[in-house]
């Protein structure tokens, strides 16, 4: 490339208008996508499992901490929100309990009572199968 | 902008800048490596549940695999018929030696067992190559 020659005329002008351009969109671009993508997601230790098969798109993801608490989509749930929820998501798929997929998030040192109580509760919907979110270990 | 209409279409070719591409594309490249590295891999382990049911339980001709988790001595332990395991992988070892496989392996998981064990319990069924696995909750008597 001859870049010398014009620089000995003109002072070395550079235009970075573009360039702010570019990393304040992507900027954007990604803080939005992360929190998208993090929304149902919360911060839990996760068993350390090879797991079966790669996550796919689930129609509801439940997350339940250490002392047990569940929230969905970032709202902390009890008991009945659960079962209003799931009732909601049942309609949604036309009452089919086999199209409903279910992710259950469930910190690795939490009580299984959690995930018995969750159980009985799919029992009432009919639902007969549940994944379960394992952390791959590095 | 200055499009500077006196300088030759010759002029022109030699002017392109490409520092600020370069400047945004090692942005990305780094921004790529850091959150690959901290984003651990998430996977899912899909099982058939069913709520404590004896009767069901029994309706069973043939003998499946039960692995309960449940209080020992010494915190929890599997338990799989009268043998106890304390780690996942001397569990996996006997439920791989298993004869019969084409039935479905049932977890039961006590209300205080850690879920990390049940997970662990759950995989080793799946490692073991079992056609499904059930999971059932394990009611006190």
């Amino acid at each position: 490339m001859r870049l010398c020659k014009s620089r000995n005329r003109h002072l070395p002008e550079m235009n970075i208008t573009p360039m702010i351009d570019v990393v304040f969109l992507l900027l954007i671009f990604f803080v939005t996508v992360t929190q998208v993508s993090q929304a149902n997601r919360e911060q839990l230790q996760l068993p350390k499992q090879a797991g079966e098969k790669d996550q796919d798109r689930s129609t509801l993801t439940i997350n339940i901490d250490r002392p047990g608490r569940m929230t969905v989509g970032g709202v902390a749930v009890d008991r009945a929100d659960l079962a209003t929820i799931v009732a909601a998501e049942l309609e949604k798929v036309g009452g089919d309990p086999r199209q409903l997929k279910i992710l259950v998030r469930m910190d690795q040192g939490a009580q299984s009572r959690a995930i018995n109580q969750l159980v009985e509760q799919f029992e009432q919907f009919d639902v007969k199968l549940v994944e379960l979110a394992v952390e791959t270990p590095q | 902008m200055r499009l500077s209409a006196h300088r030759t279409t010759r002029d022109k070719k030699i002017d392109l800048n490409m520092t600020s591409m370069i400047d945004v594309v090692f942005l990305l490249l780094i921004f790529f490596i850091v959150t690959a590295s901290f984003t651990p891999t998430e996977r899912r382990l899909d099982i058939a549940v069913q709520s404590a049911n004896p009767a069901a339980a029994q309706a069973s001709d043939f003998d499946p695999a039960i692995v309960e988790v449940t209080a020992t001595d010494g915190g929890f332990g599997y338990q799989l018929g009268s043998r106890t395991f304390s780690n996942q992988e001397d569990l996996e070892e006997v439920l791989i030696a298993f004869p019969d496989k084409s039935s479905p392996a049932i977890v039961r998981g006590q209300d205080e067992a850690p879920y990390g064990m049940v997970s662990a319990a759950i995989q080793a069924c799946k490692n073991a190559g079992f056609h499904g696995v059930r999971y059932q909750p394990l009611t006190s008597k």
